[in-house]
């Protein structure tokens, strides 16, 4: 009785430490076995009639060109470090227009105006075209300004940190990251926890991130001469020796956009919450949901964004024979001057809810479903839907097509040029705030090399990805960008 | 059942395709043709073609949604006067004559027959007649409000009105309209840019 009783303790303690040291000696799987490096490019282009810098008119030329480089580091088993630095060079028709008149961008005044462009020959006003009617400057919603600020270049930095537990089942996140461009800068910050459980069938993520955001704010030129100079602004500056006109082509001095102040607060903020659960239905079926709870409070509306107001007379500089023409791209050479910029609430609560669905339909072909419903305060409700059928076509390659809808109501500050009135406490005729559908349509072709047989300096290739979307909106926006990623595996 | 995925597949994404086509931003209706911008580019008297001096050929006609700009222009040593209506400026085209005579530029081919010819509204005109002055000048403006009356386009600028019966031509790439006076018929023929 007693031998048994000891065989039975020495059963237990043998059981009980083999259970304790378990966690030290079962074999876990490291969470990145080895360092990974990806290259990402990408070239945008964009069109569009509807820019925001000219008040809602004038072209959304756009091009943009991004290069981002993503190193993933295992530090240990459980441990993984990335980087990420990337920077993008954008060249943009409508914020040359910033400042509207033509210049050849050589000559800046100390306001950050340029100043007009005289002919080089120049011996008396008739020489030059644009001078016959007193007024040299010219420029136009419809042309690129070459002031400085049609192009700019947005660099940014992140360092992301991740630990698992030892069974896999937590990971822990944390983020910083920070951005700068001209007139913007950026720093942000986030932590991020996911459970998995019920035999990792099941996954439940929360993510919290902040940005601290600046502005560096430009404003239309027209404007920033105003609040410089004041009530003399027209005989002072840029605005010297310039002849500003009415709408029937006469010169005209009443031009004084008493709306506009400039921006005390320049700060952005953005806070935001996320939740996540996914669920491994079946063998070929897994689903997931998503919540996410954001808010921002500064300094929302964009400096540089004009508005006509509908109970303000308008005035131009330029050549007057198109003002006739000036909201169409015939218009070569006049530019309407701002009453102000938009004005928009300082806080915005966005609410996106969203679904996902993967259907592994057979060994050569998955379907993944995407829908998400969004909802915000400034009365912007919208609806995305997404499919995408990736396609294995061999071992090697797979063929992804997609297709995704978009469609949104306008906010409750939105109207069109010359639809506001003055006495409104928020406006904008940004056209990303109006109401519209988009279509995207794209596909994309990814190489997988399991045994990176390619290699360059000690990092082997594993994946080549090549993707185009062409975007289509129906108020006139329409784009396309090419993206190439190269995942290589040290 | 791989038949049948790739039927889904397709049809899925034909319906994307014709979605994008069926969506996309269409044109208003159909703009009133004279909107636009337009050059003159064609002078005919009584249905000859006559002579128009590189100023003259700069007028332009602008016609947004319901304005319109015209610009006029001349030579700085000469003046648009090329049909009869200009008859009250021809006594003064002789004082201009005198000053060819002193410049040294090549307007003094014109000094003689081609002045004497815009006098009776004959100009035939070199092609450097207007510019014998050697420079264009925007000598008139006009900013106003156009209507389309069915029958003409009534111009109104300040107060005044002017109806212009516009005809157009060559699958509206083309108007003329058209001045008589005095059993002179004067065509103006504007291209569209």
């Amino acid at each position: 009785m007693q031998l048994n009783y000891f065989y039975y303790l020495l059963i237990l303690f043998t059981v009980g430490a083999n259970s304790q040291q378990d966690s030290t000696v079962v074999f876990k799987k490291r969470v990145l076995e080895t360092t990974e490096v990806e290259l990402l490019g990408s070239y945008y282009k964009q069109e569009g009639v509807h820019s925001a810098v000219g008040g809602g008119l004038g072209t959304e030329e756009l091009t943009d060109a991004t290069s981002d480089i993503v190193i993933s580091v295992p530090l240990n088993d459980d441990d993984v470090l990335t980087f990420n630095a990337g920077f993008s060079a954008y060249t943009s028709a409508s914020s040359g227009n910033i400042n509207p008149f033509f210049t050849d961008g050589t000559n800046m005044n100390p306001t950050g105006a340029s100043r007009r462009m005289y002919s080089a020959n120049r011996d008396d006003d008739d020489d030059y075209e644009g001078s016959e009617d007193g007024s040299l400057p010219y420029g136009s919603p419809w042309i690129q300004s070459t002031g400085a600020s049609n192009k700019d270049v947005l660099v940014s930095g992140r360092l992301g940190y991740s630990h698992s537990s030892d069974d896999r089942n937590s990971v822990y996140r944390a983020h910083v990251s920070a951005s700068t461009e001209y007139d913007y800068g950026s720093f942000g910050f986030g932590v991020g926890y996911t459970r998995l459980f019920n035999e990792k069938n099941s996954e439940l993520s929360f993510d919290a991130s902040a940005y601290l955001d600046k502005w560096k704010p430009i404003y239309p030129t027209e404007l920033h001469e105003y609040a410089t100079y004041g009530s003399n602004f027209l005989d002072s500056g840029y605005f010297n020796g310039v002849t500003v006109y009415d709408q029937n082509g006469e010169a005209n001095r009443d031009y004084f956009p008493i709306n506009f102040t400039e921006f005390d607060a320049k700060n952005r903020n953005s806070y935001s919450f996320s939740i996540g659960f996914s669920q491994i239905l079946t063998k070929k079926i897994q689903a997931s949901v998503f919540v996410d709870i954001l808010y921002q409070q500064g300094l929302l509306s964009t400096p540089y964004h004009r508005i006509y107001f509908a109970d303000r007379a308008n005035y131009y500089i330029g050549k007057v024979r198109y003002i006739p023409v000036y909201d169409s791209s015939q218009n070569l050479g006049v530019y309407r001057l701002a009453d102000d910029v938009e004005r928009l609430p300082d806080t915005r609560f966005k609410l996106p809810v969203g679904l996902r669905m993967n259907w592994y339909a057979t060994d050569f072909l998955i379907l993944r479903g995407y829908y998400r419903f969004y909802f915000d305060d400034w009365g912007i409700l919208s609806h995305t839907a997404s499919v995408e059928l990736p396609l294995r076509l061999s071992q090697s390659f797979t063929f992804s097509p997609m297709y995704r809808f978009y469609t949104q109501s306008k906010s409750d500050y939105f109207a069109a040029a010359d639809r506001h009135f003055s006495f409104e406490q928020y406006y904008t005729s940004d056209y990303d705030l109006s109401s519209f559908d988009s279509h995207q349509l794209g596909c994309g072709l990814t190489y997988t090399d399991i045994f990176q047989k390619f290699k360059i300096a000690h990092l082997g290739l594993k994946n080549i990805d090549l993707r185009y979307q062409h975007y289509e909106r129906n108020d006139g926006l329409s784009a396309d960008i090419m993206t190439l990623a190269l995942k290589f595996i040290h | 059942m791989q038949k049948k995925v790739l039927a889904i597949i397709a049809s899925v994404f034909l319906s994307a395709i014709f979605l994008v086509q069926c969506n996309s931003n269409d044109d208003n209706g159909s703009a009133d043709p004279v909107i636009g911008t337009w050059k003159l580019v064609e002078v005919t008297q009584n249905s000859q073609q006559v002579a128009v001096s590189s100023c003259d050929l700069m007028e332009m006609y602008i016609f947004g949604g319901d304005q319109f700009s015209h610009e006029i222009y001349s030579s700085a040593s000469g003046r648009y006067a090329n049909v009869a209506q200009d008859d009250d400026d021809d006594e003064d085209s002789d004082d201009e004559e005198s000053d060819d005579e002193e410049s040294d530029d090549e307007g003094s081919d014109d000094e003689g027959s081609d002045d004497e010819g815009s006098d009776d509204g004959e100009d035939d005109g070199t092609d450097d007649g207007g510019t014998g002055g050697g420079v264009c000048v925007l000598t008139e403006t006009q900013i106003g409000n156009w209507v389309n009356t069915g029958a003409a386009y009534t111009l109104e600028q300040n107060g005044s009105t002017q109806n212009l019966p516009i005809h157009f031509t060559d699958n509206n790439t083309r108007f003329y309209y058209e001045v008589t006076v005095g059993g002179t018929t004067t065509r103006y023929i504007f291209q569209r840019q």
